[in-house]
């Protein structure tokens, strides 16, 4: 009987019931599918990190050779090369024999062991557009390459490939590839421990449609002129240090070493660590939000249902009927009802969880492998919810129904806190009617006012944070390359051609890794201006200018006075303008300067930039503008995919908050309502008076989101310095925060009008009833 | 003042069909202190909403001061109980978020040519009330309230449906004659609806329904001071 009363009360709301019974079913959809998702990745990485002995560190390594080294008495050779490139070129036995003496060496230092990855850079023409190759060898201990699938290369015509590259590519195992004009077989596709984003020399140029690894047999290796360029892998034999405990211990500068980077902090092989600790966090915190709003809703309505109750069952246990009589069967259908959404959220989540793995791995070079049942994911994502919708359940009930029946029959009207604070009165008499009654009843209904404020923030959050990301790219990478006048730029030519003659030079700067660019007084390729738009090509001649990045980074302000290693030597700059470009990593001086003093030749330069296609048999490599922006294109899609699904959700969210609070309000001014028509309000009088106060409300949250929202934004970019060394620029379009306003005056304003509807539904004669009788 | 011409209001629940009121003819003037008097289902509840623009008949018309509402729509009605009319109920429909003072200036709010909230609340003598909450006012008071806030929009008509029924005798009594006062005073038209015969005795004219007819319409001769009459016969 008690059933069937409470069944009709809840078919009575059935529209309310359903957007509850997504928001809670969302809750745990959010947390199964990140968590899972994340979960899978980590798992199967896990595994394929110890397995293939993933390095704990790296040292990134100078080109120079030291004086001291220059003193060595090897075996082999004696060195007289000033670099490494040229020692390959003059005795390639000699130029690994150093390498070995230099991880011998380093060794001794500390409890390690090192392993050589070498690689050359090459591009080659593939289907009429530039790719570019990262040719590797084979590492024995650190590092160790798996197979995906397919054999490693066994002779010199053989090679293996990303898989990622091969599906762009259309390439299947089998299939050849020309290279310089030969035939290679594709034999397998591979994965690299230290390459789990392929960064080749660019943060953002992740995509895998123009750039791939590639195997190759060590004869093939041998066979190409360039120099091989290589890191020293590292992993810790004994407790692990960190960089500047190594750096305060030992002269890295007489080992080549340029700088040490432990692998957490490192984009090419690490940053999947932090990328599944986001997945984690952000899951957590995104369903706890939803969670929290969903049961706090749950929790109004049991309240209001059993209140509309309240006099029958009075009179109910007044005849003799039981608490618990009355109470389980509403506790028990809340419950199933919820138990189900969550369960169907968590079935949905891991429906989904492969999806986001894909996602991932459209970018990371990890092992695929299937999602796993996990209790853990269970118990977070349905039981705690589960648990907490019990036990607030439970004490509602219990406490409105443990009242005796006398008092249930006849209830008292809810007691309200008294406003006497009289400044508060005195301020809200002195507003208008509206505004007055808008404060008032605000002010009565707190609760149901923070939840409104939580989630719709909430939802205005997800949509800044989604605005963020559409701008990201363009704000960094992007604007960068488009302000610049070159379109690509010509590494090592082999002899003089027409555009900008530039030094470009990776240096170790303040202590960090920088790529130290040499331009002439009267370039015309490189703008270089400071935020206040002026001119600071022609200062170059006085110090440095670096990147406002940089500044940030490092935390360094004009006229600091910074030095600058390049090898062995090393020499002391002033800081002489802060340049309003992007790039972390960008340190800028005159070139003649620079050439005089590391080169020992004024006309030294080693790279040209130039705003016309340059031939690639005419340099060592060649960078081009277009290539990097396509790869930043592609990121970029898949960065407007996340983002349509961020704005979508939090938009949706937005939607069903406002409409459960709008009906919720609305219900609980019932007899409010039929009153206000009894002393002659109109409907949007009504409506002004009840819910007009929402409406301001959510032009203040909005307000209040953007600071927040761009708080956010530099605890992220802070984040990301911290952790990987770069800026992560993330702002607001003001244009874009207009068209996400429009869009959710478009949902308030179908919510209100659901709203408006709700009260002229109220009849007034029956309404009054409720109180006549 | 108020004109009924042949008004019957019948209500369908399902197949069920209840003739609340029944072709029923009754002209009030302006200035009268109307007691409707009959036993439980009689229709005076509807004859009151009626008059006051609260439902509409199904036959029939309703003038109200020369206004013929049975013809207005909702909005036309609404412009109506905004102007003219004030109602008190039996429970107090106070606002229970809103103290005595804010919940009259609702009221005041919509006229365009209100009394002073705070004459209204010395007329029902809440004057030291005024900021409290309904739930920290007896009944009495709560139903003075409601009053107030009737008369603070200084209507034409005030229909009052069992002011007095949840208040003892006492009580009841201030009730009554702050209604008398104001209908002294201010020249209101009151209309109250009533179980208790003894009220007919502070009446210009006393209306008998039952099953939707008025079976009796008696003008009072001797009027009594509400103070003085009994509710125990
Ligand atoms: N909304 C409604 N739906 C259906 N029937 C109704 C409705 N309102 C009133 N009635 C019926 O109309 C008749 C008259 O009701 P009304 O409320 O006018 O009586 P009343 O004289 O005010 O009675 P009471 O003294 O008990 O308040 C009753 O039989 C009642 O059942
Ligand atoms: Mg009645």
């Amino acid at each position: 009987m008690i059933y069937k009363h409470v069944l009709r009360t809840f078919a009575k709301k059935k529209l309310t019931l359903f957007l509850l019974g997504i928001v809670i079913m969302l809750s745990s959809f959010v947390y199964v599918a990140l968590h899972m998702g994340a979960a899978t990745i980590e798992k199967a990485t896990e595994a394929y990190f110890d397995d293939y002995n993933q390095e704990d560190f790296v040292f990134e390594m100078s080109p120079y050779i030291t004086p001291k080294e220059h003193q060595l008495d090897l075996e082999h050779c004696v060195i007289q090369a000033p670099t490494m490139p040229a020692l390959y070129q003059q005795d390639k036995a000699c130029y690994y024999e150093l390498i070995d003496q230099r991880i011998t060496a380093l060794k001794t230092l500390e409890a390690i062991t090192l392993e050589a990855r070498f690689f050359k850079d090459i591009t080659s023409v593939q289907n009429d557009h530039t790719h570019r190759f990262r040719l590797m060898q084979e590492t024995v201990a650190i590092n160790r390459s798996y197979y995906t699938q397919g054999q490693k290369p066994a002779y010199e015509n053989e090679i293996a490939i990303l898989e990622n590259y091969a599906n762009h590519n259309d390439i299947k195992i089998g299939d050849t590839l020309v290279i310089r004009g030969e035939d290679y077989e594709v034999t397998g596709f591979l994965l690299l421990p230290d390459y789990t984003l392929p960064v080749f020399d660019h943060v953002f140029a992740y995509g895998t449609e123009s750039q791939t690894l590639m195997m190759v047999h060590p004869d093939f290796f041998d066979a190409l002129s360039e120099a091989p360029n290589y890191h020293l892998g590292g992993i810790f034999l004994d407790e692990p240090f960190g960089v500047s405990e190594f750096y305060e211990r030992h002269d890295t500068e007489n080992y080549g070493i340029q700088h040490m980077m432990l692998t957490e902090n490192n984009i090419r092989s690490g940053a999947i660590y932090t990328e599944i600790q986001a997945s984690y966090a952000s899951g957590l915190f995104i369903s706890i939000i939803i969670a929290f709003i969903g049961i706090v809703i749950v929790g109004l309505m049991m309240k209001k249902t059993l209140e509309q109750s309240q006099r029958p069952f009075g009179i109910l246990k007044a005849l003799g009927m039981e608490k618990k009589e009355l109470m389980w069967p509403y506790l028990t259908l809340i419950l199933g009802f919820s138990f189900l959404a969550l369960w169907l959220g968590y079935m949905i989540g891991f429906l989904f969880a492969p999806i986001l793995r894909d996602v991932y791995l459209a970018f990371y070079l990890l092992p695929k492998t299937d999602v796993e049942f996990s209790f853990l994911a269970l118990l977070i994502g349905v039981f705690a919810p589960f648990l907490v919708l019990f036990v607030m359940g439970f004490f509602i009930t219990n406490r409105l129904l443990n009242q005796d029946a006398l008092h249930m029959m006849h209830p008292p009207i809810t007691k309200m806190a008294k406003v006497h604070q009289s400044r508060l009165r005195r301020l809200i008499n002195k507003l208008g009617f509206n505004t007055r009654y808008q404060t008032i009843f605000m002010l009565r209904h707190k609760l149901k006012v923070l939840i409104y404020a939580v989630g719709v923030f909430f939802a205005f959050f997800l949509s800044f944070l989604a605005l963020g990301m559409l701008d990201v790219f363009e704000a960094t990478v992007t604007d960068y390359y488009d302000s610049v006048h070159y379109t690509h730029i010509g590494y090592y030519p082999e002899e003089a051609q027409p555009g900008d003659k530039v030094i470009e030079i990776n240096a170790l700067i303040y202590e960090s890794p920088a790529m130290l660019i040499g331009l002439s007084e009267n370039q015309t390729m490189h703008p270089l201006f400071d935020k206040d738009g002026r001119d600071l090509t022609p200062r170059l001649n006085e110090g440095l200018v670096i990147s406002q990045s940089f500044a940030l980074l490092n935390d360094l302000a004009l006229n600091d006075r910074i030095e600058i290693y390049l090898g062995a030597q090393k020499e002391t700059y002033t800081v002489v303008g802060v340049a309003n470009i992007y790039p972390g990593d960008h340190v800028f001086t005159d070139r003649a300067m620079l050439a005089k003093t590391f080169f020992n030749d004024a006309d030294y330069y080693n790279t040209i930039y130039a705003d016309y296609p340059l031939d690639e048999t005419q340099f060592q490599s060649v960078f081009s503008v277009d290539t990097l922006l396509n790869q930043i294109d592609d990121l970029n899609e898949v960065t407007m995919q996340v983002f349509y699904v961020i704005v979508l959700s939090g938009l949706f969210i937005g939607l069903i908050i406002v409409y459960l609070l709008s009906v919720l309000i609305v219900e609980d001014h019932y007899v409010h309502i039929a009153l206000f028509k009894m002393l002659g309000y109109d409907d949007q009088a009504i409506h002004t008076i009840l819910l007009g106060g929402y409406r301001k409300l959510n032009i203040v949250l909005f307000i209040l989101c953007i600071p927040f929202t761009l708080w956010v934004f530099v605890l992220f970019r802070n984040f990301f310095a911290m952790m990987f060394g770069f800026i992560f620029v993330m702002s607001l379009n003001p244009l874009h925060l207009f068209g996400i306003a429009l869009l959710y005056v478009i949902i308030f304003m179908v919510a209100s009008r659901h709203a408006k509807k709700k009260v002229t539904d109220v009849a007034l004669s029956v309404a009054l009833k409720v109180y006549q009788n | 003042m108020i004109k009924f011409e042949q008004v019957s209001k019948i209500y369908q629940t399902g197949n069920i069909k209840t003739k609340a009121l029944d072709h029923v003819d009754v002209e009030i003037s302006a200035g009268d202190f109307v007691v409707i008097l009959g036993p439980s289902g009689s229709g005076k509840s509807t004859m009151l909403n009626l008059m006051g623009g609260l439902d509409l008949p199904t036959e029939g018309n309703v003038t109200v001061d020369a206004m013929p509402i049975s013809t207005f729509d909702e909005k036309k009605l609404v412009q109506f109980r905004r102007k003219h009319i004030g109602f008190v109920f039996q429970e107090y429909n106070l606002l229970p978020t809103l103290t005595s003072y804010e919940n009259i200036d609702m009221a005041y709010h919509l006229s365009d040519d209100p009394l002073d909230i705070d004459t209204a609340l010395k007329q029902v003598g809440l004057t030291k009330h005024k900021d409290k909450y309904p739930y920290e006012l007896s009944g009495g008071e709560q139903q003075r309230v409601s009053i107030a806030r009737a008369l603070v929009k200084q209507p034409k008509v005030l229909f009052c449906d069992e002011p007095t029924g949840s208040l003892d005798e006492d009580i009841a009594k201030q009730i009554l004659k702050v209604l008398q006062n104001l209908n002294q005073t201010m020249k209101t038209t009151i209309i109250v609806i009533t179980h208790n015969t003894a009220i007919a005795q502070i009446a210009d004219r006393v209306i008998h329904l039952n099953s939707g007819k008025i079976v009796k319409d008696i003008r009072v001769k001797t009027k009594v001071d509400s103070m003085e009459i009994s509710f125990s016969p």
